[in-house]
């Protein structure tokens, strides 16, 4: 099987540089030592039944690859924006040391290493020192592929906003995965709303973060499918700063299995979850949230907030939230909730002529809302409004 | 208009104790009627029985407004026939913005077709946010959530003059005010006075009496109302107190 992968992989590299085919057949070979998890060994097993390999310049038969699939018309004036494989073409000091090493690391995990392998396409962008980037940048594509890839390198005291909106059009498993590196004093905001068609699905952000950067990342998780997610930021140097702001909505029998983490190694250094969650009809919503602080990390903060609004009966919510600390001299602290509508709320609404059922729509938006209203991006934040009055609307049969 | 309350006994559902105990009470159409009487007497109790806070259940009696039943409908329902609580404590609700929230509310209790107009909806708003000297950005934060007590209980009466009830039910809507925010609550009362208009004010103080005078006074005491008379009452029970009526209810009769 491992021999048939490999062989199906070195003939879709074969326009790539000798580093990234090399590194490609060794994520092949060497899959099977990392760990993995009964939800990675489900779309991976879907990737194994039917490889799909198209790349660069290698779509066939109508097929519309990845990187050609980007249609956005980009303006942004001081950065370098290109397609991945290109990139590792025209870039490949800065591709080989950073894709998939030092945010999201392919040895990571055997899902980590299939999708290297794998990998289908994706967008390269790099903003050198300095450059402050006024207009977002758009990582939006329609995918029919399952393995889409971005890697960000923002350099020192570069500034830059990223509208991650991508949709995965494939019937197989997707996994995006993006990883945002931020040089010293960079300054990054991101935000994040994808789609799938897949009935289950991956998504991967890390960040790796040089001192006394700061991170946003608004994430906003309104698919319908299964999902798993790795959302990592690693405060690597001193002063860095890192905050995840998170809204989801599990509905129907989907299970979305949220993993977050901050770590904190840096002295000085901030981290900040805040994730609010709603689950109805028959849906599972987990979040797993960590904030780790290492030794040596003196000074830092490390905080998180989990709430889950369970709308039904049959739904399950679970929050997990774990403090990891290694220094005496931190800020640490968490918060997690998990419950349902509250009675003297509905009842409140209720005495004001509203029914039981517009009631609980306006608690739950309310509840969803003052973390959506944190996205500072006003056009972004009204669109997801309306996701998510579709997404609360919807029936499930 | 009237609401006319008959032998009305209620429970605390998880308890099983009886908190309303045969209540006889009726306020005709136009008049202002408060009841007042000591703590835990089940004043609170009657307002959100009226109104069908679900932790009470009633084991006996009636509820009729214009005419109609009012204890077989839903909370919802009970607003639409135009019966408004203003709450002793009203729940903070994060994330609800509190003029969306007024205009859904108003819209609730109009035809599906026929919704407010915005421009209207917001002159209204204005209109009766000076009228009880709110500030600006009161209706831009969430519902409640870090209103200190005063301006819940304002805006409380600030629902209720967009809300335009038929009959007003205020549970201790004076308590926590200093003396400046009682006469602009007062105020927000005395505007919707009318012919159309009766109020129902629950309080343990004559003091909000002397800005509203009520056309009927009724005493309570453990879960009746055991006398009825005119304003003249308030200040009897401000000099007296309630041990006179206590003294009663125990013996079993009423004035």
């Amino acid at each position: 099987m491992n021999q048939q992968l490999l062989s199906q992989v070195m003939a879709s590299c074969v326009n790539e540089p000798d580093w990234l085919m090399k590194k490609r057949q060794l994520a092949v070979l060497l899959q099977k030592r990392f760990k993995s998890t009964p939800a990675a060994e489900k779309i991976m097993t879907a990737w194994r039944g039917n490889p799909r390999l198209a790349q660069l310049n290698q779509a066939a038969g109508g097929q519309v690859n990845a990187d050609q699939a980007q249609t956005v018309a980009q303006n942004t004036v001081g950065c370098v924006n290109l397609p991945l494989f290109k990139a590792a073409n025209e870039y490949p000091e800065l591709l080989q040391e950073n894709l998939m090493e030092k945010a999201i690391a392919w040895q990571d995990s055997q899902l980590n290493a299939m999708h290297l392998a794998l990998l289908n396409g994706g967008r390269f962008i790099y903003i050198p020192d300095g450059t402050i980037v006024k207009e977002p940048i758009e990582l939006a594509v329609d995918c029919p592929l399952p393995n889409y890839h971005n890697l960000v390198i923002v350099g020192a005291g570069a500034q830059a906003t990223i509208v991650e909106h991508q949709i995965a059009t494939g019937r197989q498993p997707a996994y995006f995965g993006t990883e945002l590196l931020l040089g010293d004093g960079a300054r990054v905001d991101y935000y994040q709303s994808n789609r799938f068609a897949a009935v289950r699905n991956h998504q991967a952000v890390r960040a790796y973060q040089a001192q006394h950067s700061v991170l946003n990342m608004y994430l906003a998780l309104f698919d319908e499918h299964d999902l798993t997610t790795d959302f990592y930021a690693n405060l690597d140097g001193q002063g860095g700063e890192a905050e995840i702001k998170m809204v989801t909505i599990a509905s129907g029998q989907q299970i979305q299995d949220v993993q977050t983490q901050i770590l904190n190694h840096g002295p000085h250094t901030i981290g900040n979850i805040v994730q609010n969650g709603v689950a109805k009809d028959k849906a599972v919503l987990n979040f797993h949230a960590v904030g780790k602080t290492e030794r040596g990390a003196y000074g830092a903060n490390s905080q998180q907030q989990s709430r889950i609004l369970t709308l039904s009966d049959e739904c399950k919510g679970e929050a997990d939230p774990v403090l990891l600390i290694e220094e005496n001299d931190v800020n640490a602290g968490h918060a997690a909730s998990i419950g349902k509508v509250d009675a003297d709320d509905l009842y409140y609404l209720e005495s004001r002529g509203l029914s039981e059922h517009d009631a609980q729509a306006l608690l739950t938006r309310g509840f969803l809302l003052p973390v959506l209203n944190q996205f500072p991006d006003q056009k972004l934040r009204e669109n997801l409004v309306d996701e998510l009055a579709h997404r609360l609307e919807e029936k499930y049969e | 208009m009237t609401l006319k309350i008959n032998n009305l006994h209620a429970i605390i559902k998880e308890t099983g104790e009886e908190i309303l105990k045969g209540v006889d009470l009726t306020v005709p159409t136009g008049e202002i009627h408060a009841i007042m009487g000591p703590n835990g007497t089940g004043k609170s109790t009657l307002s959100e029985t009226i109104m069908g806070y679900p932790a009470y259940e009633v084991t006996q009696g009636t509820v009729e407004f214009d005419g109609q039943d009012v204890l077989s409908r839903p909370v919802n329902e009970r607003a639409r026939l135009g019966m408004f609580l203003g709450m002793q404590y009203p729940a903070e609700i994060q994330g609800v913005n509190n003029a969306d929230f007024i205009r859904t509310a108003i819209n609730a209790q109009r035809p599906e077709n026929d919704p407010l107009p915005v421009m209207q909806f917001i002159q209204r708003l204005q209109e009766n946010m000076a009228l009880l000297e709110m500030p600006d950005d009161i209706t831009d934060r969430y519902l409640n959530v870090g209103f200190s007590g005063g301006e819940k209980k304002r805006n409380e009466v600030l629902q209720m003059l967009m809300l335009q009830p038929k009959l007003a039910i205020l549970d201790e809507i004076d308590s926590g005010l200093d003396i400046d925010a009682l006469r602009i609550v007062a105020k927000g009362i005395n505007h919707l006075r009318g012919p159309e208009f009766s109020a129902l004010l629950i309080t343990h103080y004559e003091r909000l009496l002397e800005y509203v005078t009520p056309d009927k006074i009724h005493v309570m005491v453990d879960g009746q109302i055991v006398k009825t008379a005119g304003p003249e009452l308030a200040d009897e029970l401000e000099a007296d107190g309630y041990a006179k009526y206590e003294q009663i209810r125990r013996n079993g009769v009423s004035e």
